[in-house]
């Protein structure tokens, strides 16, 4: 069905594992950001030849909300504009990419931090894995 | 602060004495006119006028100059003022003096450009015509 | 030495000094450009005489037209005739007489002031019209004396002395746009804010708010320093309320940059009772947080550090219990390790409770927790990447006020994740992405069982379908041996649209201690499926659901939006079933709608709605109109709170905000400049 491997001895990103150094936010979600992109593409080598270059911009909702004005649930919504530049300068691939988390609002205040937290976690992994697939899949060509 | 502009007019003796050198003259006896030309230098009291070639049109009873028609770049100098044009015509009857093309007008530090000049060197009165141009420069007061 | 440059079709010299220059007459001088009918020059006045129709355009875009001047050869001083100058091409001021000033004043006598269309059929749509105005295009400032303000001719209010900004101000003191608003609760009544500029870094806004039911004042200050800022809101109220009360709220908010990349973030709020922040609509959070925050990410790792304080703004709810003191502390740092990533990390969590909340819990819990977690990829010759993960954690509770006394639990984990991307080109020149993904783990669970505060509602997302834990916090881990599958698809159709979806299930050795919505629950989990669908700079559809074995969705939710040029758009759906843990007692459906549309340069409508599927009722509802044109711009809005307890009650609230174009550079200036009807 046409489809062909794109790791390997001549994948079309082949070359790409470790290739790749970041510049994302001094965040929290700049730094899960880079955690999953480092899981995704590499620890980036000393000299790594391309760059890609990531800004979050985060914001939240109550998506649901009770008859007594509580909120029962909250939405994170996270828009990731990236750029990524090979070895030669050029500007191989940029865009923005864009996710969202939910995470309850109910319950007692620790059990709500540590929910925000996590979804604040899992948009930073979303948004990095989206961005990956788009590399993967705007660089085929080049 | 007092504005200086090119107002004082020309202004000329026409019936003082005119002297004319040039490198050549020649002289068309039906018409009267004499042609010199070849860096033709006329002068009248104060007033010089040289040109690429004029010609001298004489009044038929007195023999006076009464017209100097002078072409191929004329510059036109009084102690105070100088003016250049293409063509220039000089017409000592009327004490009129007409200058059309590039006309040129330059006192101390001001001047006026224009297309053509009809200036009354007895008033001084200068009536200047075509895209005329000129600056009003201001002396610093201090 | 500064020289004028005089362009015209004839000039006429006289030996008295006077230069007379008619047809298609141009004056420069230094950036000022001046175009007349005739100007005369005299040298005995040193003046120009000019006859219009007269424009003069100044460097800094203000434009003067007469009928009539006499001026200084440099064009800076002396006086026009029934002239009209418009400022910073936006606001037109028409006199009898313009006085130049050396010192960079302009007086206008008998002026009429007006930042709309003139046209000769009617009236402009306002207009000031005084005897004098002073233009001191230093101070950036308008004076007027004995001004009127007129709306289409009519004369509304008088005002002996005004002074207004002119457009090109920025920051000065003076009346911000005041805003008429009515509602149930607080009647109708009207905000005037006045902006006290104090100095370039600092500023305060106070803002009256009278009507019927409350005399309120609101203040904001501001201030920046060269490596952060603070911003403090208060206000305090006398109303029908809560009578004879003075009630109000103080908060307070800053964030400084600190030495080597570290950052301090702070934040305190203090009110009078729990429902004067919703009442007021200066606040809609339900629990208020007092907290110091100072924190470091870089590259190599982080350091994190919390101490907050929480009170409750939900009737009923004893803040006592929340619990209201929780400190928090995290540090991680990574580096290499025989090719992989090692991670090392230590973090604490500590909270008190000075009472016991609505189940009975008074526990005041600390844990201490460390881990170390090492993790390496390999790509295969075939392109089958390979990602291992081995760590261990332990973490050490001490419990009080609780029969449960904590103690220590040991956590090793393995893991290998198989993934197999490959791509295909597409017929449209786009490219096809898929990966099929499969996860084999193990987690060992050694040691104490305590109870669980931070791990209630968990979420199966695409992005922990794939991890050892899907528990937010620490009290839980999923316990023995897992398998996850599934795969993403990803397509890129040239520029213009994405499309990315994954599916995925987990299978698990023991029953782990999940909500019943999660979707987590039982040996095996919901079927999770997660997709996005997105125009560029367009619309997009961004959908998450759990599926339970006979295909009916649990916990569901869709977001839908646009941020194009004229429409605005956001929509949102999510159906959350009953679950205790996560706090709710019935079914819950709601949907929620926000549009601004932008119909042309002068109308825009916008709609905002939230409505309850389940409980079938509405939540909130809003409608908004907007008019402006080059001169006005007025925002009239209406919205309905249905939600009621014993402190907020169903509200209805207008208002209407009028901002007039041209002074200081508040208000808009469209450039919608309508033509005259002529």
């Amino acid at each position: 069905c046409g489809y062909a491997p794109i790791y390997g001895t001549h994948g079309s990103a082949s070359d790409l594992m470790g290739s790749v150094s970041f510049n994302v936010d001094q965040t929290a979600e700049g730094y899960h950001l880079r955690e999953r992109l480092v899981e995704r593409l590499g620890t980036p080598e000393a000299q790594a030849p391309n760059q890609l270059t990531v800004r979050i911009a985060t914001s939240e909702k109550p998506v649901a909300i009770a008859s007594n004005d509580t909120t029962v649930r909250t939405t994170v919504t996270g828009t990731a504009d990236y750029s990524f530049v090979n070895n030669a300068g050029e500007t191989v691939a940029t865009g923005s990419v864009r996710s969202f988390e939910g995470y309850s609002s109910l319950g007692s205040v620790v059990a709500i931090n540590a929910a925000q937290q996590d979804a604040y976690e899992r948009l930073s992994y979303s948004l990095a894995d989206l961005i990956v697939a788009q590399i993967l899949t705007r660089t085929a060509g080049q | 602060a007092q504005t200086d502009i090119a107002l004082g007019g020309i202004q000329a003796d026409s019936s003082a004495p005119v002297e004319i050198t040039a490198d050549s003259l020649s002289v068309d006896q039906e018409t009267g006119i004499a042609a010199f030309s070849g860096n033709v230098l006329i002068t009248q009291g104060e007033l010089r006028l040289s040109a690429g070639s004029v010609e001298v049109v004489y009044d038929d009873d007195s023999g006076d100059i009464t017209r100097l028609i002078a072409s191929g770049g004329v510059t036109f100098v009084t102690a105070t003022d100088a003016a250049e044009a293409q063509t220039a015509v000089y017409d000592l009857a009327d004490n009129t003096l007409n200058m059309t093309g590039d006309v040129l007008i330059t006192q101390g530090r001001s001047a006026i450009a224009a297309d053509s000049m009809r200036v009354n060197l007895a008033t001084g009165k200068a009536q200047l015509d075509g895209r005329v141009r000129t600056t009003l420069t201001q002396q610093d007061n201090n | 030495q500064m020289a004028a440059t005089l362009l015209a079709d004839s000039v006429t010299v006289t030996p008295d000094g006077k230069l007379t220059a008619s047809g298609n007459v141009e004056v420069m001088f230094e950036g000022t450009h001046m175009q007349a009918a005739a100007i005369t020059y005299s040298q005995s006045t040193d003046k120009l005489d000019i006859t219009g129709p007269i424009l003069i355009s100044a460097p800094n875009g203000d434009v003067f037209t007469a009928d009539q001047a006499q001026l200084s050869p440099t064009l800076e001083t002396g006086l026009l005739l029934s002239a009209r100058m418009v400022l910073d091409n936006q606001l037109q001021l028409t006199a009898g007489r313009i006085d130049r000033t050396q010192g960079d004043l302009t007086q206008f006598s008998r002026v009429a002031a007006t930042s709309c269309n003139i046209c000769n059929d009617r009236p402009p749509l306002w207009e000031i019209r005084a005897n004098r105005i002073i233009h001191d295009e230093n101070e950036q400032q308008l004076y007027l004396e004995n001004a009127v303000m007129r709306v289409r001719g009519v004369p509304i209010f008088w005002l002996p002395y005004m002074r207004l900004p002119d457009p090109s101000l920025e920051r000065a003191t003076g009346f911000l746009v005041p805003s008429y608003s009515s509602n149930d609760l607080l009647g109708t009544g009207i905000k005037m804010p006045y902006f006290i500029r104090l100095g370039d870094y600092r500023d305060l806004t106070l803002t009256p708010y009278i009507s019927a039911e409350t005399k309120t004042l609101e203040a904001r200050y501001r201030q920046a320093f060269t490596n952060g800022d603070i911003t403090i809101k208060a206000a305090t109220s006398r109303d029908t309320i809560i009578p004879d009360t003075q009630r109000g709220y103080i908060e307070l908010d800053g964030r400084f940059d600190l030495a080597r990349g570290y950052e301090l973030r702070f934040g305190a709020t203090g009110v009078s009772d729990i429902s004067y922040l919703k009442q007021y609509d200066y606040s809609d959070q339900d629990r208020l947080k007092s907290f110091v925050t100072i924190d470091r990410y870089t590259d190599a790792g982080f350091t994190f550090g919390e101490i907050a304080l929480y009170q409750s703004t939900i009737a009923g709810e004893n803040s006592s219990s929340l619990p209201p003191f929780v400190m928090s502390f995290a540090t991680e740092k990574q580096q290499e390790l025989i090719g992989g990533n090692l991670t090392l990390s230590a973090d604490s969590d500590l909270h008190f409770r000075f009472g016991t909340d609505d189940n009975g819990n008074a526990a005041d819990v600390l844990r201490i927790g460390t881990a170390a977690d090492w993790n390496r990829n390999w790509v295969l010759p075939n392109g089958l990447v390979v990602e291992s993960d081995v760590g261990l954690q332990i973490d050490r509770w001490v419990i009080e006020n609780d029969p449960d006394q904590g103690g220590t639990r040991i956590s090793p984990s393995a893991a290998i994740t198989l993934r197999y991307p490959m791509m295909r080109e597409t017929v449209s020149g786009g490219q096809d992405l898929l990966e099929p993904i499969i996860m084999i783990g193990w987690t060992g669970d050694f040691g104490a069982t305590v109870p669980n505060e931070d791990s209630l509602s968990a979420e199966l997302t695409e992005t922990n379908l794939f991890k050892l834990s899907r528990f937010p916090g620490d009290d839980r881990i999923e316990n023995g041996a897992q398998i996850a599958y599934g795969g993403s698809w990803h397509r890129t159709s040239g520029n213009d649209w994405t499309a990315h979806v994954v599916i995925g299930q987990i299978m698990r050795e023991t029953v782990a201690d999940y909500s019943s919505s999660s979707g987590l629950t039982g040996r095996s989990s919901d079927i999770l499926a997660a997709g996005q669908f997105a125009i560029n700079d367009g619309l997009y559809v961004l959908g998450r659901a759990v599926f339970d074995t006979d295909l009916s969705a649990q916990k569901s939710e869709i977001l839908i939006g646009t941020d194009g040029d004229y429409l605005d758009l956001s929509a949102s759906y999510v159906w959350l079933p009953l679950d205790t843990d996560e706090g709710r007692d019935d079914d819950f459906s709601q949907w929620a709608i926000a549009a601004d549309y932008q119909i042309n340069d002068i109308w825009s409508v916008g709609a905002s709605g939230r409505y309850d599927v389940a409980a079938n009722d509405p939540v909130k509802a809003g409608l908004s109109v907007g008019w402006r044109n080059e001169c006005v711009e007025v925002e009239l809005s209406a919205s309905r709170s249905y939600t009621s307890s014993t402190t907020v009650a169903p509200t209805t609230d207008y208002s209407l905000t009028i901002g007039l174009a041209g002074f200081g550079t508040g208000a808009t200036s469209v450039q919608s400049r309508q033509a005259c009807r002529n």
